[in-house]
């Protein structure tokens, strides 16, 4: 693995080559990508007291475009400045994503491939920190969790998929209604490659803009039984709301999430276990660069052997230095109401993200 | 100890001043705007939510299938992006990356400095869609109404916008 990040330069000065080459005469190929940068700070523990720098992400997308309708985007991540082989693994490389997409019509596009889950506001550009107001995604709705007594620690639902995608675009009276639905193997042991059951992941994301508004409503759907939660059956329901008026921006989006209740041999016990988690960001722009903004996070477990709930409260600023520089500082106050005790703490982060 | 009245009085005038700031920075002075597609591109009108839908990537084609491809020119951006997104060029390039990095099948609007090369590339491009101050216009392109209305019409949502007061 230690070739890919010393063959990196060479592979950037190729796309380079090939980008000048081709982007200005028949823009069949658009090369983009971004980067950041942390440093962040915490009260947690004796550990988090250091200040403590975090190179996240390095992140490269390919568009190519083979001709009016057909393309192909792929999406490289070096993240916490990968150094993979040789026994010291740190970071992670990895190919987010990588799908031929074909456009029949503006109302059907198929797309296949390994492609980012169409869940949320977020998730389907979930490491794009230039686009966020926050450094972080929002904790109730995007973080690891252990769902269910003897499940693993894992995501609500699958970051990513190797599956099949159909997306398409309807205007029904002004009204502008975007769909996708998709079939993907679902989470387990090379997710990418094969399925370890004879269940697909499905789910499907839909958005309703109405005539002469400048936001829209969402819903999100998504069903797997996987290995990561031991064939347990888990589903997901989102609701997602964007609105913008002037300069002044709010978004909010909830999850409910269900699991089979299963027991240490792994076989269902019937009932289920349902946790719930919400946030709304509420931001206004001042002179095209400076963004303050509040984000209320709240997430409920639906077992809870350790904590009741979780909330966060994120004050924070976004300063844009140019269009594609982002500095952004933000102080995250985290309460979790433990069984035992009160568990609360704080975090500061500073970040600069830039898009490329 | 200054009294308090005085110092909230001051707090307000602070804040006034800030929102007024921030209010003009998004207006400025610009020529009416002609929207302007190739010759052979059938398109004759378009609607202010269209126009609003393309040029955020909502949309990617015009009838019968044709691909659009955003073409802009730097010398009324601000008012066109106020007058028909609503929204500050920040948010419009902070919209379009949001697009590109989460895979949508869109193409950016491609800045040209030029009005001659813009009128060129408009010209010789079916599914191009630009906009120019209306004298720059010359007969090799074809004008857009918006919502019906002609350039030369009053109710023309570009028209002329000295003392525009528009903002998003």
């Amino acid at each position: 693995m230690k070739r890919y990040t010393k063959a990196l330069p060479i592979i950037l000065m190729l796309i380079m080559f090939v980008a000048g080459h081709t982007n200005g005469q028949e823009r069949d190929f658009r090369l983009y990508g971004f980067f950041d940068m942390e440093a962040k700070i915490s009260n947690k523990d004796a550990a988090g007291k250091n200040w403590t720098f975090d190179q996240h992400h390095f992140n490269l997308l390919f568009d190519f475009r083979i001709d009016d309708r057909i393309r192909v985007c792929s999406e490289m991540e070096w993240e916490h400045g990968a150094v993979l082989g040789g026994g010291d693994d740190v970071g992670e490389i990895y190919l987010a994503k990588a799908y031929l997409e074909y456009r029949f019509s503006e109302r059907f596009q198929l797309r296949v491939g390994k492609f980012l889950t169409p869940f949320g506001i977020y998730n389907e550009r979930h490491d794009a920190t230039p686009t966020f107001t926050s450094t972080t995604l929002p904790a109730s709705v995007y973080s690891k969790r252990v769902l269910s007594p003897y499940c693993h620690q894992a995501r609500l639902f699958a970051k990513e998929g190797a599956g099949i995608q159909l997306i398409g675009t309807f205007q029904p009276n002004d009204w502008l209604l975007r769909y996708q639905t998709y079939l993907t193997n679902g989470r387990g042991d090379a997710p990418f490659e094969k399925d370890n059951n004879a269940n697909k992941a499905v789910g499907g994301r839909v958005t309703i803009a109405p005539p002469s508004t400048h936001g829209h409503i969402g819903f999100s759907f998504f069903r797997e039984r996987s290995t990561i939660n031991h064939n347990a059956v888990n589903t997901l329901l989102g609701l997602e709301a964007e609105y913008d008026i002037a300069t002044f921006h709010l978004e909010a989006e909830a999850i409910i999430s269900s699991i089979e209740a299963i027991d240490s041999l792994y076989q269902p016990i019937g009932g289920h276990y349902q946790s719930e988690g919400a946030y709304a960001l509420v931001s206004y722009t001042l002179f095209d660069r400076l963004t303050p903004f509040v984000r209320y996070d709240y997430y409920k477990p639906g077992w809870s052997d350790s904590y009741t709930q979780e909330t966060k409260q994120t004050i924070g600023m976004n300063f844009s230095v140019t269009d594609r520089v982002f500095l952004k500082s933000e102080i995250i106050f985290n309460q979790t109401n433990m069984i035992t005790q009160d568990h609360n703490y704080r975090s500061f982060i500073m970040s600069i993200a830039a898009a490329l | 100890m200054k009294p308090l009245h005085i110092l909230t009085c001051k707090a307000l005038l602070v804040l006034v001043v800030v929102l007024i700031c921030n209010s003009t920075a998004l207006a400025e002075r610009c020529d009416t705007l002609a929207l302007i597609v190739a010759q052979d591109n059938p398109i004759t009108n378009i609607s202010e939510e269209q126009l609003q839908r393309i040029y955020l990537g909502k949309v990617i084609t015009f009838s019968g299938n044709l691909r659009i491809q955003l073409v802009e020119h730097d010398c009324c951006l601000d008012f066109f992006y106020n007058r028909i997104l609503h929204k500050t060029k920040g948010q419009v390039r902070k919209h379009w990356l949001k697009n590109i990095f989460s895979g949508r099948d869109c193409i950016p609007p491609t800045l040209i400095r030029d009005s001659k090369e813009l009128l060129e590339h408009v010209a010789k491009t079916k599914g191009a869609i630009g906009f120019l101050p209306l004298h720059e216009i010359n007969d090799s392109v074809k004008l857009l109404s918006v919502d019906g209305a002609q350039p030369s019409d009053s109710g023309y949502v570009l028209i002329t916008c000295d003392n525009d007061q528009s903002k998003p």
